[in-house]
């Protein structure tokens, strides 16, 4: 899962890292939007759908990984759960000109206790910020790792992932 | 007027032959048609649009033009089976698609698609372009007639061989 603000590059980093191109797909908010207050902000759309994108990465014959990008807005949390079934942890991409963005995620995850870990996507003409700042401001527990990244980067994606996979499982020396 | 399509039909994007069902009812019902109003197209059978300011929704702005609720006859809910994102969906060997009562061409569509290897509900329905609720009533049809097998993710708890695996197949991306 591949959470985070608006606009904080889910849908960027999830391009990145899977193959081909990166899958969309729409939610019916028929039923379950009788949970949400209002639609404000999308009153433009002539349906009431949620988009997601999500990609795929092929590990083997019997291994598929699959990354999705959450709703960015706090109002489709509800879909998270959807999300969340089955999915090995979370990657909460931050961006610190709006770290408070991220707040709802971390809250979820940590509500529903899956692991996840914080990836500092380096924006051109954001100010930098120490790592451990970023730990402060989101009140993370010490064993969550933080990083930097770049959502943009296939490579630096990849990192990401290898990291929340390390942290699933920190016993695991061969990892 | 012999052509039932009075304005250039796109269909929904993905190419079904299906896909202009409706269109006839759209074009016949407005009249208003691609060339506006007043400009005295002589449409033979046309209504006319009227005050010819409404919203013209077309293309894209339009959706589908078979609604999702048409595709499942009205259905919420599967009749069988719960689908999560990523339960894996595989096609029943030795049967191939054709038209059967009770089966739409969306379903047909989905035992296509899965007959080479398992493919995640969310990918059917990226690659169908329908929504996923849509998706899921259509699976349970085909589930009840064992024509596809359904296999849920495993939950969260995986070996380290597993685990292992993932990571070096990152590695080698």
């Amino acid at each position: 899962m591949v959470a985070g603000g608006l606009g904080a590059g889910k849908t960027t980093m999830v391009g990145a890292v899977s193959e081909s191109r990166t899958l969309h797909t729409e939610e019916d908010l028929s039923d379950r939007g009788a949970a949400v207050d209002d639609l404000a902000g999308i009153e433009g759309k002539a349906t009431t759908t949620v988009a997601m994108d999500f990609g795929r990465i092929t590990i083997s014959e019997d291994v598929v990984l699959y990354l999705f990008g959450t709703p960015g807005q706090s109002r489709f949390s509800f879909l998270w759960d959807d999300l969340a079934l089955g999915a090995l942890g979370a990657v909460v991409l931050a961006d610190t000109r709006r770290l408070a963005d991220c707040f709802p995620c971390v809250d979820y995850l940590e509500e529903r206790g899956m692991p996840f870990i914080v990836a500092v996507n380096c924006f051109e003409g954001a100010r930098m910020y120490r790592l451990e700042e970023v730990r402060r401001a989101l009140n993370l527990e010490p064993s969550v790792p933080v990083r930097l990244c770049d959502a943009r980067k296939r490579e630096s994606g990849k990192q990401v992932l290898i990291a929340l996979l390390k942290h699933l499982r920190p016993g695991v020396r061969k990892i | 007027m012999s052509d039932p399509y009075p304005f250039p039909h796109h269909g929904n994007g993905n190419g079904h032959p299906h896909a202009n069902a409706g269109n006839a009812n759209a074009g016949s019902g407005s009249g208003s048609g691609a060339s506006g109003n007043g400009s005295g197209d002589a449409d033979g059978g046309s209504i006319g649009s009227g005050d010819g300011s409404g919203d013209l929704w077309v293309d894209d702005l339009a959706g589908p033009v078979v609604r999702p609720f048409a595709v499942t006859r009205g259905r919420a809910r599967p009749v069988a089976g719960t689908f999560e994102l990523i339960t894996m969906v595989r096609s029943a060997q030795g049967w191939s698609p054709r038209a059967e009562p009770g089966l739409g061409p969306e379903h047909l569509d989905i035992v296509r698609l899965c007959r080479p290897a398992y493919l995640s509900v969310a990918e059917i329905a990226a690659h169908l372009d329908l929504p996923l609720g849509t998706v899921r009533v259509l699976l349970g049809d085909l589930v009840v007639r064992e024509l596809v097998q359904v296999h849920d993710a495993p939950t969260a708890t995986l070996s380290d061989d597993v685990l292992e695996a993932i990571v070096d197949g990152l590695r080698a991306l």
